[in-house]
């Protein structure tokens, strides 16, 4: 595998490859190996130093120690990436995608090459084309907005997983809230490394057990994953400081107040409710999660229908995805986790080979397995989404809560807004400016949609997603008048 | 009378939303229904440039060079009863309008225009033409490729979508009912499916969705794209068609543009919100790369110090264009109480719509100057 | 309020602690090598990295991925650049903006500068 544009007459210029993989988390790394070993000049970019996604983040950096904290889940990940370090697939980290479109007026030479990419390496701004394009670009946390979630010294679980892996630091002492899976795996990953967990503050609501219960018989489809979980969560009912079904959580910079000043404030209590009452704990860091988000950008830019998911209440890629040449692999189209992420590589790169080099038994041997295989692990998953569905009170946010953190909008000025009959969270983005700051609506997109939903009466189903707009990263206008379409002028290696 | 209403005004963009304000403005005892449509439909209104723009329109079309300086002149007081009205803050500003020139030519065509302009208005419309130095001066921080640029002082800029917004509060507070996420399949004159000749003067409307339908006396059409479809159904002929302009705003900055231009401008947020292109390729308002790099490419050339400005969003939107880009404003010979209004300018002349032509509408305007240009752009004039 | 975990191990295994120095707002800072920008912050004690431009707060960085867009500071003169999407390398210049009190942790070393 090389690092520079391998430049190969016999199958184009520099700047144009049969498939284009964006996002090297294990779905992408997976189709990159799969797909090169068959022959494709496979491109992956990825904006991140190093292979591996959010999961397998600095692996092949972290010490052993490290690797020893992380525990299972993340040292699965080295095989796959020695694999990938092996096949023959052109790499470029560090590189940030910023526009994914369907050619306009094709080159009546290179029809095949339908999807142009543009992107952002080395400060320079440049396109590849592509014949096949997989988008494999992960998820993001969901955003849980409390009263204070903007404060100093308040992150995402996810943050603090990612500050393990990739810098090996860590709060001196932290309060966990939330619910899901990755956060109890955050409280084991921090105790190994010594950092004090002070408090978990657990928001799955009591009836999820029940409901969940009804599924538990699926944990046999995945027995070592379901036994692991199950002696997760019960280590954690021995905690002392493990608080359940919590129905409200609060973080203020002191004593209470939030206060108006201007002087800089950072976290110092966390309150959260429970049946019993309302309790406060001293914390100067407090991590959010609440499950995760697939990142569905790129394929809304691409025209790939959305659907809305009630069990894990999220927009995900339709799975009626009519697109021949544009496929999606992993957490970024619909959430299911690293395991399955990697066979939905594995598949898609099978599908990808298929289409460009014609059907093989043996390949659509391997398709029908590797779907009978999702087909199992897709109704394991479904334990997780019901016994971690989002708790109702998260997506009724006290009218001074702020949903739009870059733009400061308040859940208040939404719901008046809903109620006046605004059409929809684009006409909301018109009206309140929720969703123009530079996060481009990442962070309201979704709660800003229940809140007008609940406000309207509608289900979410009824409501259309934020429509995004490139760039999906900040470029310069600089960058962009110099960006570079041309291949006999294409060098972004430099 | 059987009616729900008295209007029914397809369309609740920014056409749409200033008719019905005007409207209820104008006839309290009004009951008024706007049909507006989904979220995700093109949304013309929700990619409008914000410009209050008067230089150039109407340089072969006098009535239109007329009403685009009325309309300019009717805003202030437009913007204030509305902002008294609902407390948005509109961000409108008047504090005069640059268009820039790249080369001699161009800027001599700019020039000639103005000067039509000037003609059409009996010297009310006035402006300055500036060459390379008297544009600097009035606009420190230009690029050496600018030939020069024309000024009149009579152009403006407001937040768009904050306009919208206000007119879709302030109609609902007079009264207004607003229904949306509704398409509008059919517009039909009541009587008409039995085959009789109608008087339809005593009968009104029918307005069919997807899902329901509703009745009126009197129906006006501020559909956009959809006004050619809908026009036909009540035998008016308002020709559309769709010209994209693709748009690019950047991150907030220092005060650096005070004036309004089709070719920049700087909202009360600080971002620079720079156009603009004019493609015909039907519907799609997606954004093209190369579009893009277009736009930016030409920004940088008007100022080179945007070069380290970061840009955060792009669009594209949809405007509605007529034939020779002014108005229509057609009342329908066939079916009186029908009307339809294509207009591509819904921000310049919003204050017109909700004044002049909403009284026009109602039967109230009386005779002069204004009734006299809201004629003029009957779709007559396209059968020559 | 962050320290560096497993630092004992790597001191005990002898795996040789690399740094690199950075420049907070003009004064020099070693940090491990390899870190975001972000990270550097957190790890020098920073309590604040930016102020809300609409409101005023005080922020630090949110979600560590580049989707928030809360951790936007001055590096190598370039505004509004992500902290944790740019990696630490000798003498990058972090700007944070002069009416910002970042953390008397910080401010204290300014007292030790060389």
């Amino acid at each position: 595998m090389s690092d520079k544009q391998t430049d190969c007459p016999s199958r184009g210029p520099a700047n144009y490859f049969d498939l284009v993989i964006i996002g090297a988390g294990p779905a992408g790394l997976e189709a990159a190996i799969s797909a090169s070993d068959a022959g494709l000049a496979v491109l992956l970019v990825d904006q991140a130093p190093l292979p591996g996604g959010q999961i397998y983040r600095n692996l092949e950096q972290a010490s052993p120690a490290q690797t020893k904290a992380l525990g299972g889940s993340y040292k699965a990940g080295i095989s796959l990436l020695k694999r990938f370090r092996g096949c023959q697939c052109t790499y470029w980290p560090l590189s940030q995608v910023w526009q994914v479109q369907r050619l306009k007026e094709q080159d009546p030479n290179r029809e095949e090459y339908a999807y142009e990419i543009a992107l952002l390496r080395n400060q320079n701004s440049c396109s590849v084309f592509a014949k096949q394009l997989l988008l494999a670009n992960g998820a993001m946390e969901r955003p849980m907005p409390i009263k204070g979630w903007q404060l100093p010294g308040v992150m995402t679980a996810g943050a603090g997983q990612i500050l393990l892996k990739s810098a090996a630091l860590g709060p001196e002492r932290v309060v966990l809230a939330g619910s899901g899976p990755l956060l109890l795996l955050l409280a084991q990953q921090y105790q190994r490394a010594g950092v004090d967990v002070a408090a978990i503050l657990d928001t799955t609501p009591k009836a999820n057990y029940a409901k969940a219960l009804v599924w538990l018989w699926v944990g046999l489809l995945m027995p070592k994953q379901f036994l692991q979980g199950l002696w997760l969560t019960m280590r954690l009912l021995f905690r002392s400081n493990y608080y359940s079904a919590v129905t409200g959580i609060e973080a203020f910079a002191s004593s209470g107040e939030q206060g108006q000043c201007a002087t800089p404030m950072h976290l110092a209590q966390v309150k959260f409710k429970q049946t019993a009452g309302w309790q406060t704990i001293d914390t100067t860091s407090l991590q959010l999660h609440q499950g995760l988000l697939p990142q569905t950008q790129m394929a809304q830019l691409l025209g790939l229908p959305l659907q809305w998911q009630a069990a894990q209440q999220v927009w995900q890629v339709s799975s009626n995805n009519a697109h021949a040449k544009v496929h999606v692999a992993g957490d970024g189209g619909q959430i299911g986790g690293a395991y399955i992420a990697r066979l939905k590589g594995r598949l898609a790169a099978l599908q990808i080979v298929q289409a460009a080099s014609g059907k093989s038994l043996k390949r659509t041997l391997q398709i029908k397995c590797l779907q009978v295989n999702l087909a199992r692990l897709g109704l394991a998953r479904k334990l997780v989404d019901k016994l971690y569905a989002p708790a109702p009170w998260l997506s009724e946010p006290h009218a001074t809560t702020t949903l739009c953190r870059c733009e400061a909008v308040s859940a208040g000025t939404i719901r008046a807004v809903a109620e006046q009959g605004c059409i929809g969270v684009n006409q909301m983005k018109a009206f309140t400016r929720a969703g123009m700051g530079p996060c481009q609506g990442r962070q309201c997109g979704l709660a800003t949609a229940q809140v007008l939903a609940h406000s309207q009466g509608l289900p979410l189903s009824d409501i259309e997603p934020l429509r995004p707009r490139p760039p999906l990263v900040p470029v310069t206008l600089g960058q962009l008048a110099a960006h570079q379409r041309n291949p006999l002028l294409f060098d972004c290696s430099s | 009378m059987a009616h729900d209403y008295d209007w029914i005004i397809v369309g609740g963009g920014l056409v749409g939303c200033s008719v019905a304000y005007g409207l209820a403005q104008q006839n309290p005892q009004a009951r008024i229904l706007v049909l507006d449509g989904a979220d995700v439909a093109p949304r013309p209104s929700r990619g409008n440039f914000g410009l209050i723009w008067v230089q150039g329109k109407g340089a072969d079309f006098p009535a239109y060079a007329n009403w685009s300086f009325h309309g300019a002149q009717l805003w202030p007081d437009f913007a204030h009863q509305l902002e008294q009205q609902t407390q948005v803050d509109l961000a409108y500003q008047c504090q005069g309008g640059l268009e820039f020139a790249f080369s001699d030519d161009e800027l001599a065509a700019l020039s000639r225009d103005m000067q039509a302009v000037a003609e059409h208005t009996q010297g009310r419309f006035q402006y300055q033409v500036l060459d390379h130095a008297q544009a600097c001066a009035r606009q420190p921080g230009l690029g050496p490729d600018v030939a020069g640029a024309t000024f009149s002082a009579h152009d403006g800029q407001v937040n768009p979508l904050y306009l919208l917004a206000a007119l879709q509060q302030a109609m609902q507070q007079l009264g207004v009912t607003y229904v949306g996420r509704t398409d509008v399949r059919q517009v039909q004159a009541l009587g008409e499916e039995q085959g009789q000749a109608v008087e339809v003067a005593k009968n009104g409307f029918r307005v069919t969705s997807t899902t329901r339908s509703w009745q009126s006396q009197q129906v006006v059409l501020c559909a956009g794209l959809d006004n050619q479809r809908l026009g036909e159904q009540l035998a008016m002929h308002l020709p559309v068609s769709a010209v994209k302009g693709q748009i690019l705003i950047t991150e907030p900055c220092p005060p650096v543009f005070k004036y309004a231009s089709p070719q920049v401008r700087q909202t009360a947020e600080g971002t620079l919100q720079i156009g603009g292109s004019h493609e015909h390729c039907g519907l799609d308002d997606a954004s093209d790369i190369d579009v893009m790099q277009k736009i930016a490419s030409d920004a940088i050339s008007l100022f080179p110090q945007l070069s380290d400005t970061q840009l955060v969003r792009s669009w594209g939107a949809l405007r509605i264009m007529s034939p020779d880009g002014a108005p229509i404003y057609q009342a329908s010979k066939q079916y009186p109480g029908a009307f339809g209004v294509v207009c591509h300018s819904g921000v310049s002349l919003a204050a017109a719509h909700a004044g002049p032509l909403a009284s026009w509408l109602s039967g109230t305007l009386p005779d002069g100057q204004e009734s006299h240009w809201i004629q003029s752009f009957d779709s007559e004039r396209f059968h020559v | 309020m962050f320290k560096l975990l497993f630092e004992a191990q790597h001191q005990a295994q002898n795996v040789p602690q690399q740094s690199v120095n950075i420049r907070l707002n003009g004064v020099v800072h070693p940090v491990p090598k390899g870190l975001t920008v972000a990270a550097a912050l957190l790890y020098l004690g920073c309590t604040a990295s930016r102020q809300h431009p609409k409101t005023k707060q005080a922020q630090l960085p949110y979600c560590h991925m580049g989707v928030c867009y809360a951790c936007l500071v001055t590096i190598n003169g370039q505004t509004n650049q992500r902290a944790c999407m740019t990696i630490v390398e000798a003498n990058l210049a972090i700007d944070l903006h002069e009416d910002l009190d970042f953390g008397p942790a910080v401010r204290g070393r300014q007292l030790d500068e060389r």
